[in-house]
């Protein structure tokens, strides 16, 4: 058997135990018993029936992660956008430093970024809102933009907008007409990227998020000591099914074998 | 200038094409009027190095004319220099008489083929060669007009409605040509366009290049590392080494007269051998000696001394063998040591004079006479062309 | 001859990153800025930002207690990078030498567990784990009883290990795909079966990347708070845990701020490290 063959069969156990906790709370939010039973011995939808009814947990979707997430990705989308061009097509000192600067809110600790930034509020008399998490949100978001839009650009011949200018495209005209068009799938890519890690992010919340803007996941950490019944887990397989669904999307666009 | 009016049928230009296209006909396209491009005294630098020049060249309208060179020589950034890509150190560049320099690329006026044709996937065929109409604010019934006119210059009406993803490499090559021809520019570059095709193709279309130049009447500044392409193309050829002209002509005196070492091992196959000028006859042919050896009468462009080290350059084709021992004046003497066929020709090694290892290389052309199979054979050379150090 | 187009140099390029580098500015290093100069202050009753300026802070990360968080934190990050890696190699492996469909399908195996809350995750381990969670019901099923499975170092380093693999495994397999292939093959056609391929070249020619794999992913840990903080509970302290309480549970600001200077100075160490040794991992 070759090397890949057999490697593959030790990766099995490996992927599974990657796997198992996304996979039970699917199976117990998906289930119909209420003691957690895994695998389930039947399927329902009772627990996410019981999830939008719960006004705690269906308010922090719907006020709080859902719009935090797509107004952060809009805003991240943007700043960004504009960031990765600045970078690909212009000189400057040191390309490669700029480059690594605008990465590095993605390896900064976020507990910490979490912690200066509820000092900073509190020193400055900020009122917490969505707003205050939301700059954070956009912030590390932006990485990710970032990094897609580069890939994406790197990936579009230089030479069609230098064939736009000579059929007569003023530079910025054919940065419009020859290079935007191929590069929207990798921006809304990098879009969707920075919805998910808002809408996954829990270090930030932590630290920013007050009574009336606890997002989804500060929901279930805080309801997880006091569980009584499946319905949180339904919360967390929302998160799951949003999520998979998302990356299922980019991996149309621009798939993610080179992200 | 509408350019799909003018367009004689196909049948004609064979003709017509035949003729002008002959090596002799050096003069012709010269003599219509100014020069469609003028290069004085061009310099391209990359921060301190000179990379170009100073390149200074004219070109004619409705002419043909190859810039030729090893990669690395200059011949695209010169080209992209003239396209407003690259910005000149000194120098000027005229085209139609017109001073764009300090033009930006987009205000030039000239059109520009990629190597790799450029064509914007995104956008159907109609919308490429459309482009720069629409830049210019045509009116949408004169685009289509103008479009079909382009596309059938061509010869690839009827894919409008398809994308370049669907075409083949060599269809994609005659969109990108049609995409720059439909603003009928003063000049159109061209930056080894054949190089992405496969053989067959690229023979096909060296033909209808130089059938489209002809039908729309236009000046090609064609770019090229692959001789072949330039000799069979081309009205006039500009030979480049190390960014500088190292020779200018038409295709014939660049392959039958060589100004330079260089010029004459880059065009062609060259035998060169080592000889020193023994005597300068009065009708402007002079003889060298190979140490040794035999000695020849050939042509020198440049004025020799006697005894000053030249190469003796000898064409393979140049080359009749015959049984025998003898070495004359114009003849070696040799021994066959490997024989190559190559389908149209057999490629004979021969190694000349007694044990020194010198070989030349000898073209049989298949279909004439076998190379004899004598142990000894004689190498009568028919054309010599003498070269210095120049 | 393809000549790569110059990058352009204009002014508009500064507006172009503004944006971006104002929120860097505003969002990562002012607050940053405020840690460090908390950190130098004494506590007060009075002003939870503290008054004066102190170095106790930065000594008391000396006292046993402090020393002893550190410690685990950074024991507890390698166990879990070290089993992340001898976990994630094969799939690694796999993934940088599959293609197509199967490349797709292993890549959104890895990035769902990755892009995935982390509170999420945990929550999965924690049904899993709890006394009354999955695998005691099993347990009990069989007759072996009830265990408390959570609140213990295995149960961190089970979640550490689980939340780092997906940054291990790209990481890794990055620089595995950059090995060519036909290496593998002119090794197997020398004699070499698959196992001493693996031993004599995959591994030696993947070190870089092992290693900055490894740094990574012991970078991601040691901030890690939610795993530590629901898998281990108050038996298990790691020093995020320790920011956290400080700040919202003991007010104790400046301690707070002390503590995430070190662990900002760790860590920058150890990206550093890890961006110096591996081309790209992050």
């Amino acid at each position: 058997m070759t090397l890949r063959g057999q490697l593959a069969i030790i990766s099995i156990p490996v992927i599974a135990f990657m796997l198992m906790p996304v996979m039970v709370v699917l199976g117990i939010a998906f289930g119909e018993s209420a003691n957690f039973e895994f695998p389930p011995s039947s399927l329902s939808l009772r627990w996410f029936y019981s999830f939008m009814e719960t006004a705690g947990f269906s308010d922090s979707l719907f006020y709080v992660s859902l719009p935090l997430g797509i107004a952060s990705a809009a805003a991240a989308t943007a700043i960004g956008t504009l960031a990765a061009i600045a970078a690909v097509r212009f000189r400057f000192v040191s390309n490669r430093l700029l480059e690594l600067l605008f990465l590095t809110p993605l390896i900064y600790p976020q507990i910490l970024m979490g912690v200066g930034l509820f000092l900073l509020y509190a020193r400055l008399n900020i009122t917490p809102s969505l707003l205050t998490l939301g700059g954070a949100h956009v912030l590390i978001g932006c990485p990710y933009v970032v990094r897609t839009v580069i890939a994406g650009l790197v990936g579009i011949d230089p030479k069609l907008e230098e064939a736009a200018r000579n059929l007569g495209a003023s530079p910025v005209k054919a940065f419009w007409l020859a290079t935007f068009p191929l590069l929207r799938s990798s921006i809304l890519s990098g879009a969707i990227f920075a919805f998910i890690v808002s809408f996954s992010d829990i270090n930030l919340a932590l630290f920013l998020s007050i009574v009336n803007t606890v997002t989804l996941p500060v929901q279930i950490m805080s309801q997880m000591r006091f569980v009584s019944d499946p319905t949180i887990a339904a919360a967390a397989a929302l998160q799951i099914v949003v999520i998979s669904a998302l990356l299922v999307i980019v991996n149309r666009l621009i798939g993610l074998v080179r992200p | 200038m509408g350019v799909a009016d003018t367009a004689p049928p196909v049948g004609r230009i064979g003709t017509q094409d035949r003729a002008a296209g002959a090596p002799s006909a050096s003069a012709s396209p010269a003599t219509k009027g100014a020069p469609a491009l003028i290069l004085e005294a061009v310099v391209k630098r990359y921060s301190k190095d000179v990379v170009v020049g100073p390149v200074s060249l004219s070109v004619a309208a409705g002419e043909f004319l190859s810039l030729l060179g090893p990669s690395g020589c200059g011949k695209t950034t010169l080209l992209r220099s003239i396209a407003g890509f690259e910005t000149v150190a000194s120098g000027k560049i005229l085209v139609g008489g017109r001073d764009i320099t300090f033009l930006p690329a987009h205000r030039r006026g000239v059109g520009l083929v990629f190597q790799n044709y450029a064509l914007f996937p995104h956008l159907s065929i109609f919308d490429n060669i459309a482009f720069g109409l629409r830049l210019r604010k045509w009116r949408p019934d004169a685009i289509a007009q103008k479009v079909a006119g382009a596309l059938e210059m061509v010869g690839l009406a009827g894919v409008e409605k398809r994308t370049p993803g669907e075409l083949s490499g060599g269809q994609q090559q005659r969109v990108a040509i049609a995409r720059s021809l439909v603003l009928e520019p003063e000049l159109l570059l061209l930056d080894e366009p054949l190089s992405n095709l496969d053989f067959k193709l690229r023979v096909q279309m060296r033909y209808e290049l130089r059938q489209i130049q002809r039908r729309a009447g236009m000046t090609f500044v064609y770019v090229t590392h692959d001789q072949t392409e330039a000799l069979s193309l081309s009205d006039r050829i500009i030979v480049l080494s190390n960014g500088r002209i190292a020779q200018e002509g038409t295709p014939a005196e660049i392959y039958g007269a060589p100004r330079t070492r260089f010029v004459a091992d880059f065009i062609g196959t060259t035998n060169m051998l080592p000889a020193t000028i023994e005597r300068l006859n009065g009708d402007g042919t002079l003889v060298a000696r190979m140490a040794d050896g035999p000695s020849f009468t050939g042509h020198s462009r440049a004025a020799r001394r006697i005894g000053e080290a030249v190469s003796v350059c000898i064409r393979p084709e140049c080359v009749a063998l015959a049984p025998g021992d003898e070495a004359d004046s114009n003849i070696l003497s040799g021994r066959v040591v490997s024989e190559t066929f190559c389908g149209d020709r057999t490629e004979v090694r021969v190694e000349i004079g007694e044990g020194q290892g010198r070989q030349i290389v000898v073209y049989y052309q298949t279909g004439r006479q076998p190379v004899p199979p004598a142990p000894r054979l004689a190498c009568a050379i028919a054309d010599t062309v003498i070269l210095g150090d120049e | 001859m393809s000549s790569v187009s110059p990058r352009l140099d204009h002014p508009v390029k500064y507006a172009l990153f503004l944006p971006y580098a104002a929120m860097i500015f505003c969002f990562l290093i002012v607050p940053m800025a405020g840690l460090v100069e908390v950190s130098f202050r004494q506590q007060s009753s009075v002003r939870i930002t503290g008054l004066g300026f102190t170095l106790a802070n930065y000594a008391r990360v000396g006292d046993p207690f402090y020393l002893g968080i550190l410690f685990d934190t950074l024991r507890l990050s390698m166990i879990s990078a070290a089993m992340a890696a001898i976990l994630g190699y094969p799939v690694a492996y796999v993934l940088a030498r599959s293609s197509g469909r199967a490349k797709t399908v292993l890549i959104v195996a890895i990035m769902i567990p990755l892009m995935t809350s982390v509170v999420v995750k945990v929550f999965g381990w924690y049904i899993i784990l709890e006394p009354s969670g999955v695998i005691n019901a099993l347990s009990r099923a069989v007759g072996w009883g009830r265990w408390n499975l959570l609140h213990n170092e295995i149960a961190v380093v089970a979640g550490l290990v689980e939340f780092s693999l997906p940054f291990m495994v790209l990481s890794l397999s990055a620089s595995i795909e950059r090995i060519p292939r036909n290496v593998e093959e002119a090794a197997g056609n020398l004699g070499a079966g698959p196992w001493r391929v693996m031993a004599r070249v995959v591994l030696p020619m993947s070190r870089a990347g092992l290693l900055s794999g490894y740094l990574l992913c012991v970078g991601v840990s040691s901030s890690a708070y939610v795993v530590p903080a629901i898998m281990g509970g108050t038996r298990v302290r790691m020093v995020g845990q320790q920011i956290y309480d400080d700040v919202l549970v003991g007010f104790d600001w400046p301690s707070a701020s002390a503590m995430s200077v070190v662990l900002v100075l760790i860590l920058s160490l150890i990206f550093y490290a890890a961006m110096r040794i591996g081309p790209k991992a992050a």
